[in-house]
């Protein structure tokens, strides 16, 4: 399954590094937009898209005890957001005490009781099995966001509606005549296609939870609505029935988070071995939890907020300077980006990490931060090796060299369509996934037995956006992204892996999309020096050096092209094909030095 | 970064903690969970319950429609759905109280190759190939055979955290015939003198570059890359190329029937594999989910394998391989002695059975038991994690030992679990 609405949240991210929003309500949104005050339709739009933060993790959707789903999905929140924020594997201490770091799993408990007092909205309403379906949460129609889909006429919607409501009751008379069965004792062999009856079942199911998400995309007139993943708090435990206050009074708990609560100490991280409640709270590792209070009748994440951007905490400004530094510079002051504990690397600079976070706080501007560093001597030195500084620091702790390091993969591809002239640099409106539209993405839409059943190889195969703006369906990852060492969106990933190895190569020389790549660079470089083949060489050569290498080719360089073209035969095309595929081939075209 | 970066190309490579009596696995997954009771686990007592009262409310017993008899000098009882592995028995090590933690597909198969099902975690493959490293360059050290894009799909093979080229090579798709299946971008996309040419151009390139840094470990890497690359390219198709062996071979395998010949080609395409170095090959084979019309859909998904994993195992020993390749077959998990709708069989995750050859294995021996029906492991329970930790270990690998720091702590296959069954391996 794969979310359709996830693509608001990626634009509120996108627009919030444009409009270099300060990072204190960068964070502040994400972790409880829906609890934010607003002053327009516009701003509780972003408010809750920034929400979708805590919805777009990874979860067991096939879990089939819907407490563990709760407890498993606020884990995953606890995860994300203490490494992504603070630096800290909080997560670790579900089950026990943190080995390494201070954090107690009383600490953990505190924490986990204000994201079971969360409703977590992800939008994938009927799932085919039942069980873990979500809404989606619904979007201010005031605030006029773009939408993917168009408006239907008052009647197409009613005819799904009528749809719908049909398969509703063809579901119920198949469940009364189960029923009637099992009651009347007939065995079930008298039923003389027992399969059939299944797939039947399973068929309806999935039609009605296909009609049932594109029927949540509309209003009654069949204007359609807007949809976004995110979070809202849970209701109070006093709108529970008299019955349900009693049952949660007289026995153990056994209900699936459903009202804002504390979450029960549970022994080992078992389900079964529910304690006593735990408080609301946050780690004592800064010293001031005490002062952390949270009302009986909100979750507690506008304060948890507040705490983790509070001028008082020392981690959420350098874990997020040290992110920025990485990625411009190539390695963090301090390497574990996403590990800031015991266990994870001290800083190379401290003082310079201490200024930076100092200063980023009290600004709260990423532009400002990342012009102090790219206008810095550290990040506008060469990357030329010198074996001095080599032998005295082999790993350029000191940077006493920029780091020569690798393009990510959504970079080289980008680059790649660049270069050829195809790239779409425009914002693209929802993407691959959305347009696919709900349900599983591992097969066409309808029904087919699972052995037709098979992944897309990429939805966004013949895309030319920019890469920020592909699906990343899990099983069908765009294949450049699983070869040059994408990130996984399952998990917290800061900083990636950079590897070498035979895959890559073989897709650069052999791949359909780079030779189609290849092809629209030669013409675009044939087109811009249409003259003859002699005259124009050179002139074309610097072409596509510039294009590919940014820089003209040297001596030596002309020469191997010359070569290459004169045995590559007469047409021109195929030459530059050749020539375009082994630049982007090469080693440079990936390295930044 | 240096470091990094040689991590990321060779694994600890030290060879294992212990001994290893395996060199290589040949892992055969059987999609959707066989059914035991029908297969490798003889349940007398379940033949005379038959359609009595079962354990589960409103569920009747359903004994083995198919007859059962021992074979070889171990005596082992295999049903009349494996006449020719049956053969073989005596080479078997078969554990019949396998217990996986849900009876769901998705979750069952992604603990089998993970030992995860909550998170996204190392398969077994990329943790064996980060235990022993890749045995020849040329080609990948983990090979997925047809694998299935459903149930967890590509993290059943895939190296999650540890580097990227531990993670499986897809060969063919479990929908595809395996003859004529290829590893992504292997085959050309122009002429052989074309190619030639632009990869004399891109080394050029890349050598004027090393000439102009001096030194640039990464900018070597990727040279090396195009190196590998291209034998790859040379050496695959050949290894792949099952026209090589001869026809008594091929019709060992099976590969002369309709029904035989898919499952066959992946197991002799297995073998090639394992015999030109690659270290894990795992074949999948679907779908064995069988609720229903059990009596016509099982001895069809039997018949289509019986021939292949006999010939498997002969073909492996007579050329002096199956001492060092540990061939291991089974399903995500098995299914219910009592029928559903007495047609079929539900999924059972409290019993299944597993069988090892090869590599160490104690051969022509069984281990623990499913009670009287086969409904749960009622001997020895060996949980997936346990079996995890005895894989490693006939692989020379110490299961609390193989870890992989990442995240600010280690991680482990077994996590914080699993005991190395020792009565499975060979003494």
């Amino acid at each position: 399954m794969a979310y359709p609405y996830a693509w608001r949240y990626r634009d509120y991210v996108i627009d919030s590094f444009n409009r270099d929003k300060t990072y204190a309500d960068f964070l502040r949104q994400q972790l409880a937009g829906d609890l934010l005050p607003f002053k327009t339709p516009e701003e509780r739009a972003e408010n809750l898209i920034a929400t979708g933060f805590l919805a777009v993790g990874s979860r067991a959707l096939n879990e089939m005890n819907p407490r563990q789903f709760a407890v498993d999905q606020a884990d995953e929140q606890i995860d994300t957001v203490f490494q992504a924020t603070m630096g800290l594997t909080l997560a670790c201490a579900r089950c026990h005490d943190h080995k390494f770091d201070p954090m107690s799993q009383r600490d953990y408990t505190a924490v986990a009781g204000i994201f079971l007092s969360t409703k977590t909205l992800y939008g994938l309403p009927g799932l085919q099995n039942g069980r873990n379906a979500s809404k989606p949460l619904a979007l201010p129609e005031e605030a006029h966001l773009p939408m993917l889909a168009k408006p239907i006429s008052r009647t197409a919607f009613e005819d799904m509606l009528a749809q719908y409501r049909q398969l509703d009751l063809q579901l119920a008379d198949l469940q009364r005549e189960r029923l009637r069965q099992f009651q009347a004792n007939t065995p079930m062999t008298t039923n003389a296609n027992p399969a059939r009856e299944v797939l039947q079942r399973q068929q309806l199911e999935r039609q009605k939870s296909q009609l049932e998400g594109q029927l949540m995309e509309y209003d009654d007139d069949g204007r359609p609505v807007a949809l976004a993943m995110g979070v809202v708090d849970k209701p109070l435990s006093s709108s529970q029935s008299p019955f349900a206050r009693f049952v949660g009074r007289n026995l153990r708990d056994r209900s699936a988070f459903e009202s804002i609560a504390d979450s029960p100490f549970f022994a080992r991280g078992e389900l079964e071995m529910a304690g006593d409640k735990v408080p609301r709270g946050v780690p004592q590792l800064l010293g001031n939890a005490d002062q952390f209070q949270v009302a009986d009748d909100v979750s507690g994440r506008l304060e948890l907020a507040a705490w983790i951007v509070d001028p008082g905490n020392p981690l959420t400004p350098r874990v997020a300077v040290n992110r920025i530094w990485t990625w411009l510079i190539g390695q963090g002051l301090v390497k574990s980006v996403d590990n800031f504990g015991t266990t994870g690397s001290t800083p190379s600079h401290a003082e310079l990490l201490d200024y930076l976070a100092l200063s980023f706080q009290s600004h709260g501007s990423t532009k400002q931060l990342v012009r102090e560093i790219v206008l810095s001597n550290s990040y506008q030195q060469a990357s030329t090796y010198d074996s001095g500084s080599f032998e005295i620091d082999p790993e350029n702790s000191y940077l006493w060299r920029m780091n020569p390091r690798r393009l990510e993969a959504e970079s080289i591809r980008d680059a790649v369509l660049c270069a050829a002239g195809v790239l779409d640099d425009n914002p693209t409106i929802g993407s691959s996934i959305a347009r696919r539209g709900l349900g599983p993405i591992d097969r066409p839409p309808g029904f087919l037995p699972a052995a037709f059943r098979r992944a897309p190889e990429s939805l966004d195969a013949d895309f030319v956006g920019r890469s920020i703006y592909l699906g990343l369906p899990r099983d069908a990852l765009p294949e450049i992204l699983s070869l040059f060492d994408g990130a996984d969106a399952t998990s917290v990933q800061g900083k990636r892996e950079s590897t070498n190895v035979p895959s890559q190569s073989l897709f650069m020389l052999n791949s359909d999309w780079i030779a189609e790549q290849s092809r629209a660079l030669a013409k675009r470089v044939l087109q811009t020096y249409p003259g003859p083949m002699l005259e124009s060489f050179e002139d074309r050569l610097r072409l596509v050096y510039q294009l590919t290498l940014c820089r003209s080719p040297a001596k030596e360089e002309i020469a191997a092209a010359r070569l290459l073209l004169s045995q590559m035969g007469l047409h021109p095309e195929t030459g530059w094909s050749s020539l375009a595929r082994g630049l982007f081939a090469s080693a440079e075209f990936r390295y930044l030095d | 970064m240096a470091t990094r970066v040689a991590l990321a190309e060779k694994s600890l490579g030290t060879g294992g903690h212990f001994p290893a009596k395996a060199k290589r696995v040949i892992f055969l997954c059987m999609r959707g969970g066989p059914s035991h009771v029908d297969t490798f686990d003889y349940k007398p007592q379940l033949q005379r319950a038959d359609g009595q009262t079962a354990i589960r409310p409103g569920s009747q017993w359903m004994g083995s429609p198919w007859t059962f008899s021992q074979h070889g000098q171990s005596g082992r009882w295999v049903s009349e759905l494996f006449p020719e592995l049956a053969k073989q028995v005596d080479k078997l090590c078969l554990i019949h109280s396998m217990q996986t933690d849900v009876p769901a597909h998705p979750q069952a198969m992604i603990r089998l190759h993970t030992g995860s099902s909550q998170f996204v975690r190392p398969s077994l493959g990329a943790w064996t190939l980060y235990g022993l490293g890749i045995e020849n360059e040329n080609l990948p050290g983990f090979v997925a055979i047809s694998p299935t894009s459903a149930v967890g799909g590509s993290q059943n093979y895939g190296s999650a955290f540890l580097p990227a080229n531990f993670q499986g090579t897809k060969l063919g798709s479990e929908t595809s015939d395996a003859r004529g299946a290829s590893i992504r971008n292997l085959e050309r996309n122009v002429g052989p003198r074309r190619q030639q040419l632009e990869l004399d151009f891109i080394q050029a390139v890349n050598r004027d570059k090393l000439a102009r840094d001096r030194v640039n470990p990464e900018l070597e890497g990727v040279i090396k890359s195009y190196e590998l690359a291209y034998r790859m390219q040379g050496e695959m198709p050949g290894v792949l190329d099952l026209d090589k062996e001869t026809k008594e071979t091929k019709d060992l395998y099976g590969l002369d029937q309709r029904t035989t010949s898919s499952f066959g080609s992946k197991c002799l395409m297995a073998r090639r594999l394992a015999e030109a170095g690659v270290r894990f090959i795992e074949i999948t084979h679907g779908n064995w989910d069988h609720h229903f019309n059990i009596t016509t859909v099982l001895p069809a998904a039997c018949e289509q394998v019986d021939r292949g994993l006999a010939a498997l195992l002969i073909d492996l020993e007579r050329r002096g391989m199956l001492d060092e390749t540990l061939v291991v077959w089974t399903g995500e998990f098995g299914r219910t002695p009592y029928g559903q709708a007495r047609s079929g069989r539900d999924h059972n995750n409290k019993a299944f059975t597993l069988w090892m050859a090869g590599g160490g294995v104690a051969a022509g021996t069984s281990y623990g038991s499913s009670g009287d029906f086969g409904y749960e492991a009622a001997e020895n329970p060996v949980p997936i994690v346990d079996f995890h930790a005895t894989l490693l270990a006939l692989l020379g690998l110490d299961h609390e030992q193989l870890t992989y720091r990442y995240a600010g702590r280690d991680f482990r296959l077994t996590d914080v679990k699993g005991r190395v069954v020792s009565d499975v391996i060979a003494g």
